[in-house]
């Protein structure tokens, strides 16, 4: 039985299109004038299915905008989902409201470690009591030695002295607050750790350090991770599989080392193309995006959501929305004409 | 390799901020050059005095900054020997530059468009209906589609990717001779990054423009500089030609960078992680700022003076015991 089971995950958010606020989502996403006053729905998240073992990683990987965060939120039950089942431990949690999942005993078992390790601490916590809440809230434990005790050990578990534990956030360097976000997370012993960009505000010195950290842990407690990123190439070091998000689809999911080295949706191909890279040889062909992406409000549900900018597209990807299909290697891909070239997109001529 | 003509000469640039707590030291007898159509990248971690530096170059430093040493030469005129208004003139004319943020550099309550002509206005002779029809080339240039459109859009209505691309468009309306880019691409998606970064390369190449691109990323740096500088804690530790310094790191920060990037093949295990943090700029510092972090130390390397070696085809190392 998977740790954490999606199914057919929805979630769409409503949209005022009358008012101030209105117009200003109708001249965003470049809705025309005669569908203004309708009311309407941005599909953040659109049927979305996939699941995670226990103790594994699985990395989730989009442009901002895709949904991944919404996604993310999703299955740390930060929010409620439209519709589709969210089981975990084989018990479906998608129903219970946000609002009551905190107080139940679940909470506990999925924690979050948010993008921002600045803005995600109470700026008036101390290092000791940003650590120590989540135990008294939901842990069962009471002030005292006892407690001290565990903040300690979680302290030691991520590298933070024990000297920090009286400081304040704007006392803390970048690393040191990355480090308080992640002991707070798995002070409860979670089963499964949903990781939102949590490196991509540090600097790389730092951020080798901290993916080295999670790495460890995840060896030691145990935990699963959902890994949320734009890297691929960060993703890779910490992931076993790989799901590629376009807005509010997973377009290809599959083992990370299989997807990097062949990829076949255009938009998977389009992004490891994009990556720069220090070694020539690591290069790949450049295949640049044109066109923008298409607007998440009320989608059609024929068109693929990638036509407007896919550079192998045809009239039948405007008819027909593609699923997610099995190839070799465990890999799925939703596209009619997946990429059939081996290798990483045919290798850039080395740039001399 | 280094012409009789550069086009930027930085030379012995030091520069301190007083601040309550004390005196920072941004900056230390930094120096460099930059020939015309050449671009150089800036790599170092935050802190390490990339803006600082480029914002000297701009002459828009802070109230607090101070110049303690060194000059500035660009097109062979010395800055710091020009009034304010002479450099207001530069700036956005021969001087260009964009940031990290394009969002909060635009400004949210004027249209694109207006933005456009306001420094088309300023800066060249075109007038009157010149004026639309430049702005509205430009906005082509940096291939924003519908630009008849967009013209009227204010920046809260386009992405953060099109709002570079008009950050970029006034940047370059006067066709300057130096464009520093300030994190052009921070924040925005690879798949935006890879076309800001085209658009930026192709109208250097264009204008034979100089760029200067500071960044956190070397991959991005590696991609599309020809000259790769890097700085740690308000030093300039290396200086080569992009090829040489990604292939033969001289310096031990730099070969700490490189091994910290995230690439397509090293294995987790294989990632160098660079222990400690950047000094306090307010106390008293050693000759190299590195010492404390560096394997390689000896006690020599906190005697003044830090040799600067030469090492051939312009590749410069600031490290008395060198890869």
């Amino acid at each position: 039985m998977a740790l954490l089971q999606i199914v057919d995950l929805m979630k769409k958010f409503p949209i005022r299109r009358s008012g101030a606020a209105g117009r200003v989502w109708n001249s965003l996403r470049g809705v025309g004038a005669e569908e203004r006053g309708e009311a309407g729905y941005l599909h953040a998240v659109d049927g979305v299915t996939f699941s995670i073992q226990a103790g594994e990683s699985v990395g989730l990987v989009g442009e901002s905008g895709c949904g991944k965060s919404t996604l993310a939120r999703l299955i740390a039950r930060l929010l409620d989902p439209t519709s589709g089942a969210i089981a975990f431990e084989g018990r479906n949690i998608g129903g219970i409201p946000a609002g009551r999942f905190i107080q139940g005993e679940m909470r506990r078992k999925i924690q979050m470690v948010f993008q921002d390790p600045t803005e995600s601490l109470n700026p008036g916590f101390t290092t000791f009591r940003a650590i120590a809440d989540p135990l008294l809230r939901l842990g069962g434990m009471r002030r005292g030695p006892g407690l001290r005790m565990r903040v300690e050990e979680l302290c030691e578990l991520v590298g933070l002295a024990p000297e920090f534990l009286g400081r304040y956030p704007h006392q803390l360097s970048g690393g040191q607050k990355a480090r308080v976000g992640i002991a707070r997370a798995i002070a409860l012993d979670p089963s499964l750790l949903v990781l939102d960009e949590p490196t991509s505000a540090l600097d790389v010195s730092v951020q080798a350090v901290i993916l080295h950290l999670l790495e460890d842990l995840k060896n030691r407690l145990g935990m699963s991770y959902l890994f949320v990123s734009h890297d691929l190439n960060v993703v890779r070091l910490l992931c076993q599989r790989v799901l590629v998000m376009y807005l509010g689809k997973i377009v290809e999911a599959g083992p990370t080392g299989e997807i990097l080295r062949r990829p076949r949706h255009p938009y998977t191909r389009a992004l490891l193309s994009a990556i720069p890279a220090i070694d020539t040889t690591e290069r790949s062909e450049r295949v640049r995006l044109t066109g923008e992406p298409m607007s998440p409000v009320d989608p059609s549900p024929q068109v693929c959501r990638f036509y407007s900018r896919c550079p192998q597209r045809e009239e039948r990807c405007r008819q027909e929305m593609p699923v997610l299909a099995p190839y070799p290697g465990g890999v799925e891909t939703a596209c009619h004409f997946p990429l059939e070239k081996q290798g990483n997109a045919g290798t850039r001529t080395a740039v001399s | 390799m280094e012409s009789r003509n550069p086009l930027l000469v930085v030379e012995d640039l030091s520069l301190e901020f007083r601040t309550r707590t004390g005196v920072v030291k941004a900056l230390e007898n930094v120096s460099f050059q930059i020939e015309k159509g050449q671009t150089v990248g800036v790599v170092g971690e935050s802190g390490s005095g990339k803006s600082v530096m480029s914002y000297a170059i701009m002459g828009i430093s802070d109230p607090a900054a101070r110049i303690t040493s060194g000059r500035i030469v660009f097109g062979g005129i010395s800055l710091f020997e020009k009034s304010q208004q002479e450099l207001q003139e530069m700036r956005g004319r021969e001087l260009s530059m964009i940031f990290q943020s394009p969002r909060t550099a635009l400004n949210p309550i004027r249209t694109i468009g207006r933005q456009l002509e306001d420094v088309i206005y300023r800066h060249s002779s075109f007038r009157g209906r010149q004026i639309r029809a430049r702005a509205l080339d430009l906005l082509n240039q940096v291939r924003i589609p519908d630009p008849e459109k967009r013209y009227r859009a204010y920046p809260f209505e386009l992405s953060g990717g099109m709002c570079q691309r008009v950050m970029i468009a006034i940047a370059i309306s006067s066709n300057p001779w130096l464009l520093i880019a300030d994190e052009p691409v921070t924040g925005l998606d690879v798949t935006t990054q890879a076309v800001i970064m085209d658009l930026i390369q192709d109208a250097a190449r264009e204008r034979n423009m100089g760029t200067i691109l500071i960044t956190h990323d070397l991959g991005l740096a590696a991609e599309y500089c020809d000259k790769i500088i890097v700085m740690h804690s308000g030093h300039v530790v290396e200086v080569a030609d992009t090829e040489h310094l990604f292939m033969r790191p001289r310096h031990p920060y730099t070969a700490k960078l490189i091994g910290a990037t995230p690439n397509a093949s090293r294995d987790l295990a294989e990632l160098s992680s660079i222990p400690g943090n950047l000094p306090d700029l307010r106390a008293e510092l050693p000759a190299c700022r590195y010492s404390e972090r560096c394997e390689r130390f000896a006690r020599d390397c906190l005697e003044s003076p830090l040799p600067r070696l030469g090492t051939g085809a312009g590749h410069l190392v600031a490290c008395r015991y060198p890869l």
